[in-house]
């Protein structure tokens, strides 16, 4: 070949896609209703376990962060080993222990150097099975907790965050976070974390997904030995209420007056995790937000250079969770950064996309997949949202073919559906007494302290003052 | 040592290729790692490492403006790139099939940029965000910024690699055209290919796109080995909830077996929640409500990081203390052969993390083929826990880890509601890599 020949102006055609599948993995469930999942794979001597449990911070009732404390709790000592000796055990053998909290679930998950992975299981189920909440590791997490949630004030993306859901979820759970608020955390005492624990901590409500370098058959009979003997119990009713109605356009900044950027939350109430149109919604979402060739990403960033980064998304959840766009832009072109996110929401529900922007996420989107599932961990939280959700077995291998079936029309339908600039909430976290103003033309302004307190504003022109 | 098999060879212009095969998934990732980072830059230029890094994006000879992201989602991949002190780094993931076709867009830009004045102002706004986001409006922000200050007052890893405002807002089409060719060299990169592919014919379509570019390399870079110094203090009143204390230590270049041992070391002081630094400070004493920490490794010399966020009621003072403490009576007193057996368990798990993503491989390789012209180091990371002896670690604990000499920042909570800089966030701090877009 003549190298100094290579015409660069060609690019060159790629290949033929090769055929990828979901990759099959192990089912077995105990007598007891425990179901153990097994993915193996063994090029590398690494294990990892998640003991999943279906009962999240929905079960927090009036006391938010309670979810979230029980599971951090079950960590924190048991009938035969203290706080320091779970941490000293795990980590003595290359692993680590976290759990994590969502609004359907928590989670102890355990990764290690495969060799022990026999260890990890049994400290597995010793937290799960003889946690003993004791009430002095509670004051010593509450008081770390209390300082967590206050340096969580001072940053501006948990600001705006927090915000956004107060307002749109006013009288919902989902308008408390997850982990809790001041005022909760102070009032949770060890009866409540052993109530709930008692409550949700079932074999036949949780499952555990092992994966790596793990032999299936071993694992499974090593769960029958250690969580056999577990009585299961009554389950706890499932998430039952839906979300607020949507109530017109708001628009809020929470004040901080050093601040030399805002962070923006835009958005409002969406769908749930079973919601039918499930595939059509998240490729109008890629589209709108969903990665860097998206509208709202190329508009705000690579054309006007508001931010470093601009993005939306769905969460979702067994209620509705909410649509948002969140971005950091500086103080300057607040206001013109709203504008072109509500420009951006509107133009997707009132114009039918154009075929080749579709077919160019459909790609992307398509294309994804063997990334989407090329680490055991990426497997194994895949598999998680099947079983937590009760979602298809083949969800992940009909996915492809579902999203390319998607039409412009059923994009615009969706859209309409899904996306109502009319009913945005705007939350605005910087500095008020420039904000005040600027944010004024899309309607009447409302500012808050971090913690959530209205601000009375007396004179616009003069700034906001926070207590 | 770990089981992968790879090919090493330098094309006739400098470029070294490294090409391992896993066919686990239809996958490639195609890195290009350069021998350039914010170390090489020179004063008021600060950034332009980074800068440059971003401008890779806005165009090349045969690529126009966008072209690079739109072509690589279009086939549903992924990029990134990072840039350190040390290097800068590049990484495309996309469908093995597509493989020339990262290959043709790689080869564009190092052959030149190809800039508007328009994308070169986008991009200095973007950066200058990024530099706000991440530094300026964040508590704490301005951390890993002063500290390097503090650690490194004569040496090029002194400032930030986002870099100085001014700078930025001042780069001009032909400064940064002038980086790009002072650095972006065949014989200054190296071109690393993991997944799913044939590394014969990965070699011929190596030569066919790299290969027709002329031979060129790089001036010396020329960064000293920073010697050892310390005991700078600064203390920061600012928009900060709770005091906090941050203790930098130097330490010697990741070469050196010397780093090995105090990367063990420092897994043993500060890595996990039962570290000592955890069990004492957090569990035991209650001063502090949490710890950020890191070890980090540099050609010219790394450096620890222990930043403790005071708990509510506790002062800095009584944070710094106790950090003294550890360090003299627990650290000083030797660190137990146990405590060291489980660092050493540690480490060498996140080896294999580190190993387990393809674009962590590349990296990885391409790392070792660049530094130490051996790739294949790479796969005795593990090992490499396991060569050095207690005393060889107790050795260079006594050199590097005393306390009189880290460099030592204070976080105060400011009354004044004034112009105040502020962390990443309040639950990080110790350098690394910065990457042109947010990790989703």
């Amino acid at each position: 070949m003549d190298r100094t020949t290579v015409d660069r102006s060609k690019p060159p055609r790629p290949g033929r896609p090769k055929k990828i599948r979901f990759p099959d993995y192990f089912e077995g469930t105990l007598p007891n209703g425990l179901k153990v999942i097994v993915y193996e794979r063994h090029d590398l001597p690494l294990a990892m376990v998640d003991f999943v449990v279906r009962g999240g911070a929905w079960y927090d009732g009036d006391k938010p962060g309670l979810a979230n404390i029980t599971a951090e709790m079950l960590t924190k000592g048991t009938a035969t080993r203290t706080e320091r000796e779970i941490a000293e055990e795990i980590e003595s053998l290359g692993g680590s222990i976290e759990t994590w909290t969502t609004w359907d679930c928590v989670a102890i998950g355990v990764t290690i150097l495969s060799r022990y992975f026999r260890n990890a299981m049994e400290i597995l189920a010793d937290v799960t099975r003889r946690p003993t909440f004791p009430e002095t590791e509670l004051e010593l997490f509450r008081e770390r907790h209390l300082a967590y949630l206050l340096q969580r004030k001072a940053q501006p993306s948990a600001l705006a965050s927090l915000q956004f859901f107060r307002t749109v979820y006013e009288g919902h759970p989902y308008a408390s976070p997850p982990d809790g608020t001041e005022e909760s955390v102070r009032a949770i005492r060890t009866d409540h974390l052993k109530d709930l624990a008692a409550r949700v901590i079932l074999p036949n409500n949780s499952f555990i997904v092992a994966a790596g370098d793990v032999d299936a058959r071993e694992c499974f009979e090593t769960c029958a030995e250690l969580f056999g003997d577990w009585r299961g119990g009554e389950t706890p009713p499932a998430a039952d209420m839906p979300p607020p109605e949507r109530t017109g356009v708001r628009i809020q900044i929470v004040d901080r007056p050093q601040a030399v950027q805002t962070s923006l939350r835009i958005g409002h109430v969406g769908i749930t995790m079973k919601d039918p149109d499930y595939i059509t919604v998240m490729l109008m979402n890629t589209l709108l937000g969903g990665y860097f060739g998206s509208r709202i990403n190329l508009n705000l960033r690579e054309d006007k250079g508001f931010t470093y980064h601009a993005s939306s998304r769905f969460d979702k959840w067994m209620q509705a969770g909410p649509f948002s766009v969140a971005t950091d832009v500086r103080n300057e072109v607040t206001d013109r950064a709203v504008e072109e996110i509500l420009r951006e929401m509107e133009r997707i529900r009132s114009e039918r996309v154009a075929k080749r922007e579709l077919e160019d996420v459909k790609r992307y989107v398509t294309g994804s997949f063997p990334r989407q599932i090329e680490t055991p961990l990426q497997i194994a939280r895949s598999i998680m949202m099947i079983e937590l959700y009760g979602l298809e077995k083949d969800f992940y291998n009909t996915f492809n073919p579902r999203v390319l079936a998607v039409t412009p029309a059923a994009i615009l339908d969706t859209a309409r559906r899904t996306i109502h600039p009319e009913h945005a909430v705007i939350v605005a976290a910087g500095n008020a007494s420039l904000l005040h103003k600027t944010l004024g033309r899309f309607g009447p302004v409302e500012v808050f302290t971090p913690d959530g307190e209205p601000v009375r504003v007396a004179d616009s022109s003069k700034g906001t003052g926070t207590p | 040592m770990i089981p992968f098999s790879y090919i090493e060879f330098a094309l006739f212009n400098g470029l070294l290729v490294v090409l391992h095969r896993d066919a686990t998934l239809p996958l490639i990732c195609v890195n290009v790692t350069y021998g350039v980072g914010s170390a090489d830059e020179e004063n008021g230029r600060t950034g332009y490492a980074h800068l440059v890094e971003h401008l890779m994006f806005e165009g090349s000879p045969n690529l126009p403006h966008g072209e690079y992201d739109r072509r690589c989602e279009a086939v549903g991949g992924d990029n990134n790139a990072e840039t350190t002190e040390d290097k800068t780094s590049y990484h495309l993931l996309v469908p093995s099939h597509c493989l020339e076709l990262a290959l043709w867009m790689e080869s564009d830009r190092l052959c030149g940029l190809s800039l508007t004045e328009e994308s070169l102002a986008v991009q200095r706004s973007v950066v200058m965000e990024e530099r706000r986001q991440c530094i300026d409006n964040q508590p704490y922000g301005t951390i890993d910024e002063r500290l390097a200050r503090l650690l490194f007052p004569d040496h090029p890893y002194g400032h930030h690699i986002l870099g100085s405002m001014e700078d930025i807002a001042s780069a001009t089409m032909e400064s940064v055209q002038e980086f790009h060719t002072a650095w972006y060299r065949p014989g200054n990169a190296v071109l690393t290919i993991v997944g799913d592919h044939d590394p014969d014919r990965t070699a011929d379509l190596v030569d066919k796109w790299f290969g027709s570019i002329p031979a060129s390399y790089p001036k010396d870079r020329g960064i000293p080995v920073s010697a050892q110094k310390g005991g700078a203090r600064e203390v920061i009143a600012d928009a900060v909830p709770l005091p906090a204390v941050i203790a930098g230590f130097r330490l010697p270049p990741d070469w050196d077996e010397e780093f090995t041992c105090l990367e063990i070391a420092a897994e043993a002081i500060g890595g996990g929640n039962a570290s000592l630094l955890s069990s004492i400070l957090v569990y035991e004493r209650r001063v502090a409500s949490h710890l950020s920490f890191s070890c980090e490794a540099r050609r010219a010399g790394g450096w620890i990081v222990a930043a403790a966020f005071a708990a509510p009621g506790r002062s800095a003072e009584e944070v710094e203390d106790t950090l003294r403490e550890v360090f003299t009576d627990e650290v000083g007193a030797g660190l137990g052969a146990e405590q060291l057996e489980q660092a050493r368990n540690r480490l060498e798990a996140r080896a294999y993390e580190g190993m387990r993503p393809l674009v962590g491989r590349a990296e990885r390789f391409a790392h070792h083929a660049l530094f130490d012209s051996d790739a294949g180091l790479a796969l005795h990371i593990p090992e490499r826990y396991v060569r050095v002896s207690v005393s060889q670690i107790e050795e260079a604990v006594r050199r590097y880890l005393r306390f009189e000499e880290a460099s030592i920042l204070h976080f105060v909570p400011a009354e004044s509601d004034g112009p105040q800089h502020s962390g990443r966030s309040a639950f990080a701090a110790g350098g690394g890599p910065v990457s042109r877009k947010t990790i989703s």
